[in-house]
């Protein structure tokens, strides 16, 4: 069992076979060896490490990534999610970011990609109005400036 | 005072024990690199949403419109857009850091304009403003006569390219269509201050270069060590090319190299040079196979390391009638028992794709194939030499059969490997995933289309001409009971003559191809005597043509034959989008083919083509003439169309222009006789098909024969036109396509045919242009007639083949 110290001083003890999907866990392991000692992640709070436990459960015992895949071939490009990642991704947006987060500080690469393709997912078929709506963005251009970027990206349109 | 003291350590509770609170995490706390991430996924979902995404916020522009051009296409089709584009790439140098794969689409040069020339510097312009390309992709015209040359590029434009080869990001190059006419100096030139990341190269049918042993430069100093390498394999020049980048003055060193691709194969040897040099240290191999001699295999004994191989076969090779089995035992056979292949991958095909019309064409049951062979390439991988191999994918491509049957039946004659671990697929032929069979399925579909056509006119013929043969032959079949599954047994089990008496003697061992081979054997046998009987009778079974004259020259045709007539006419109708009226007019008196066809024809005078009795030796040697053809006759004849045509790796083709007449057929079938005999070094037997009401013109067809097959018997004549009145067209064309042993067969010309220009476009091997456009004419006495009037005729007699 590992030992698991949250930002908000939880503790949690969770299976080793579980936690090495997260390959920062991993790899410490087995820097430091065999110890009692929690493992402190200042940056993952309590209800999103219970949600990553999750994650890590769910896909307790499938083989683990190669480490030494170019991250940019990971996964298919495609916006495809099978069904229990969008069923355990289906939560609000905070969380959403906050389970990004601590899988980018926690280097679960199936996990990453999985939250990435949710929030490209929720981009998908938007104008940039509704972008901006969606996730509370300003808008800091001029008109020109934005005449000008349409301008440019209609090189990218014809194809 | 007490309460002012209890607030105040409340409050020092509260900042020592909870954080403070945080604002609510939104997409800003995202880091560059996961928005980074996001942006990539959606940009191979939804472009138009990445667009959006770069007007939502600057930052956002600055992470997103980068990714929107991370892929570019140049093409010299707008000189406008070319100068527009070039003046934005040189305004933005964030976009053009961001490219990383550039594809570049050039017309032929036939469509070169002047603006066109300029067009392309504008595009080396581009070129060399790109900072960190990754991949750089030539693409050209393959099936045009005017492909774009290395020779005919501008210097500024040959610069810019060997300046992209030159970036320390660069990867990956392909080039596909371009022809890289240089000599093997030059050749090194081009790579010479390539990249060292440069290590996964592509060339694709560039092969028209000077690979000769002259010029050969010295050992280069630096050599570009490839990791991958894809190459074709097609024709001559190919190999020359692969065995000019075996030598150690090749600027390529392929001794690292871990991964080869063989596009298109049709030599075996080119790729054993290339597997014996690589050795070791090769891991993935993936050959294409597309026309390779049954008896030779790939040599895999020093690739001691290959870990995944990767083996397909085209629909030359059906399960049905060559099976690749053998030659892939052959090849597993000669790696070293201390392998490391650990991956096998096969894709056949078990039924050729072009019978579509499975109802109306029956494909033969499961039961009639033969899986000995798959039981053979279970025991040789069920063996200890491969017991590293963990994964066998047997992809199945077929049309029309119980395909679940099949795979179940060979993979439990494979044995042990079915049970370990034995993927078998099987794929309807419309539905193959990979693009390169794609392609062939959408080929053969358009062959199908016009063989029902073709079906339809040479049912017609033989309606009207009504020789006795044929009925002769559906005496034999109905007189067997089980006829229809008989004939899939494609000569395995013979069949007893049902009449007594038979003075001749005649036997089709077995006719194992395509459809044209079948039809020309249709014709022969069409002008066989009467006394002459064919007792062993065995056909390609997917070629219906087989039953067409049975149920035509039926004159109580029963309905379901009417019906199946009128529809096949109809589809023939739809899928040619109508009888040429011109020709249809000419050649039919009977403007309306399909009434025709209902008709059901009795045995009528020839009108147009009066087929001669061959004479008697054809007996003693048509035994020895079919044999020949199915040990080493055409294995790839296609009565295609010039759509067809046009498309590559089809070889010994024929183009059926027009309407098909007996002379047609069985001037192919003369080819192909030709061709077999020539390789068996027998000849004599040509000289009887050709036979005619004219002892001159008989004569005169004898000695073309006999030329045609002394040409190539010695291999000299790789070019042969016996056009009438092309010209020069065809010689020239095929000169300058290197198309060997080119056929042109044309016998009445009204318009100049396309026939040529499906030469010039294609770059075929044994091609075999044969045109034939009738007019009222047409008539044999006609026709000689006019041959007779035309000199050029007399050199050639092509029209007395048959």
């Amino acid at each position: 069992m590992v030992l698991l110290l949250t930002s908000d001083n939880e503790m949690f003890s969770v299976a080793e076979d579980v936690i090495k999907r997260s390959a920062y866990i991993k790899n410490m392991l087995e820097d430091v060896g065999e110890s009692d000692l929690p493992i402190p992640l200042p940056n993952v709070e309590s209800n999103v490490l219970v949600k990553i436990l999750e994650y890590c459960e769910h896909y307790r015992g499938e083989p683990l990534p190669a480490s030494d895949v170019d991250p940019a071939e990971i996964g298919d490009r495609s916006l495809d999610i099978a069904d229990w990642d969008q069923k355990y991704m289906a939560v609000d947006q905070e969380m959403l970011f906050e389970i990004i987060l601590a899988a980018n500080y926690l280097d679960i690469k199936s996990l990453l990609d999985v939250g990435c393709k949710t929030v490209a997912k929720m981009m998908k078929g938007k104008s940039s109005e509704e972008i901006r709506t969606l996730f509370n963005i300003a808008n800091d251009f001029t008109p020109e400036e934005e005449a000008q970027i349409r301008k440019e990206n209609a090189w990218a349109e014809c194809r | 005072m007490f309460r002012l003291r209890q607030t105040w350590l409340d409050l020092l509770q509260l900042l020592t024990v909870s954080p403070p609170p945080r604002p609510p995490l939104s997409i800003a706390a995202l880091p560059a690199e996961l928005l980074l991430s996001v942006f990539a996924s959606l940009a191979d979902d939804d472009a138009a949403a990445l667009r959006a995404c770069t007007l939502v916020c600057s930052e956002w522009r600055a992470l997103a419109q980068p990714r929107l051009f991370h892929e570019i296409v140049l093409s010299t089709a707008d000189m406008r857009k070319s100068i527009a584009f070039q003046q934005f790439m040189l305004s933005s140098p964030t976009i053009r850091a961001a490219v990383r794969a550039v594809t570049v689409h050039f017309p032929d040069l036939d469509s070169w304009a002047p603006d066109r020339r300029r067009a392309a510097n504008l595009m080396a312009d581009v070129l060399e403003l790109l900072p960190r390309p990754e991949s750089l992709r030539l693409y050209g015209a393959r099936f045009s006569d005017y492909r774009i040359k290395w020779s005919r590029l501008s210097n500024h434009l040959k610069n810019s390219i060997r300046t992209l080869l030159h970036r320390p990001s660069m990867t990956t190059l392909l080039i596909d269509g371009w022809v890289l006419d240089v000599n093997h100096p030059e050749f090194n030139t081009i790579f010479a201050d390539a990249s060292t990341s440069l290590t996964s190269i592509s060339l694709l049918d560039i092969s028209d270069g000077i690979w000769g042993v002259h010029d050969v430069p010295a050992v280069p100093s630096r050599r570009l060590a490839l990791d991958k390498l894809t190459v074709t394999n097609t024709f001559s020049k190919d190999v020359k090319f692969i065995e000019w980048l075996s030598r150690p003055e090749s600027i390529f060193d392929l001794e690292q190299l871990t991964s080869l691709h063989v596009v298109e194969s049709r030599d075996d040897a080119s790729v054993s040079l290339l597997t014996s040099l690589i050795g070791p240290s090769l891991e993935h191999l993936e050959v294409n196979i597309s026309y390779t001699p049954q008896d030779s295999s790939i040599g895999l004994s020093t690739c001691t390391g290959l870990r995944s191989l990767s083996l397909s076969f085209g629909v030359f090779y059906t399960e049905l009638y060559y099976s690749s089995l053998p030659w892939i035992c052959a090849t597993l056979d000669t790696l070293s028992p201390h392998n490391a292949l650990s991956s096998l991958s096969l894709s056949l095909y078990i039924t050729h794709p072009r019978n579509t019309n499975a109802r109306v064409f029956p494909p033969p049951p499961v039961g009639r194939f033969n899986y000995d062979r798959w039981a053979r390439l279970g025991a040789v991988l069920g063996g200890p030499k491969f017991g590293g191999l963990g994964d066998v994918r047997v992809q199945l491509v077929h049309h029309g059969i119980d395909a679940r049957g099949y795979s179940l039946m060979a993979a439990g004659r494979m044995g042990e490997v079915e049970e370990r671990n034995c993927l078998m697929e099987a794929k309807k032929s419309k539905k193959v995933a990979s693009s390169t069979l794609k392609r062939r399925v959408q080929r053969s579909a358009i062959v199908l289309r016009k063989s029902i056509y073709y079906r339809m006119v040479t049912l017609r013929r033989y309606g009207w001409t009504g020789p006795t043969g044929y009925r002769k032959i559906r005496a034999l079949r109905s007189s067997e009971q089980s006829a229809r599954d008989t004939r899939w047994d494609s000569g395995q089990r013979e069949w007893q003559d049902g009449t007594a008496g038979h003075k001749g003697d005649m036997s089709v061992v077995s006719a194992p191809t395509a459809l044209g081979t079948n039809a020309a054997l249709w014709s022969i046998l069409g002008t066989l005597s009467s006394p002459l009987q064919v007792r062993n009778y065995a056909l390609d079974p997917e070629d219906d043509t087989s039953d067409c004259p049975v149920a035509l020259l039926n004159t109580r045709c029963t309905a379901r034959a009417r019906f199946v007539l009128a529809r096949r006419a109809a589809v023939a109708h739809v899928g040619l989008g109508g009888l040429d009226p011109v020709a249809s007019k000419m050649i039919h008196p009977v403007p309306n083919i399909t009434s025709r066809l209902r008709q059901a024809p009795t045995r009528q005078s020839n009108h147009g083509f009066r087929l001669r009795a061959v004479p008697p030796p054809l007996l003693a040697g048509n035994k020895y003439i079919v044999t020949s053809l199915s040990e080493s006759g055409s294995r790839e004849v296609n009565t295609s169309n010039r759509t067809a045509a046009r498309r590559k790796s089809i070889h010994r083709y024929f183009v059926l222009s027009q309407f098909l007449t007996t002379y047609t057929l069985c001037a192919a079938l003369v080819h192909i006789l030709t061709t077999a005999c020539a390789q068996s070094r027998t000849n004599g037997r040509l000289s009887y098909i050709g036979s005619s009401n004219n002892n001159r013109s008989s004569h005169n067809s004898n000695s073309n024969n006999n030329n045609i097959a002394g040409d190539f018997r010695r291999g000299c004549s790789r070019e042969f036109d016996t056009s009438l009145f092309s010209r020069t067209g065809g010689t020239t064309a095929a000169r300058r396509k290197s198309i060997r042993r080119y056929f042109v067969i044309r016998c009445h010309l009204l318009s100049l045919s396309e026939s040529q220009h499906v030469a010039r476009g294609n770059s075929l091997c044994r091609y075999i242009a044969i045109s034939i456009i009738t007019h009222p004419m047409a008539h044999p006495r006609g026709y000689r007639k006019h041959a007779d009037e035309c000199p050029r005729d007399r050199a050639h007699h092509h029209q007395d083949l048959v």
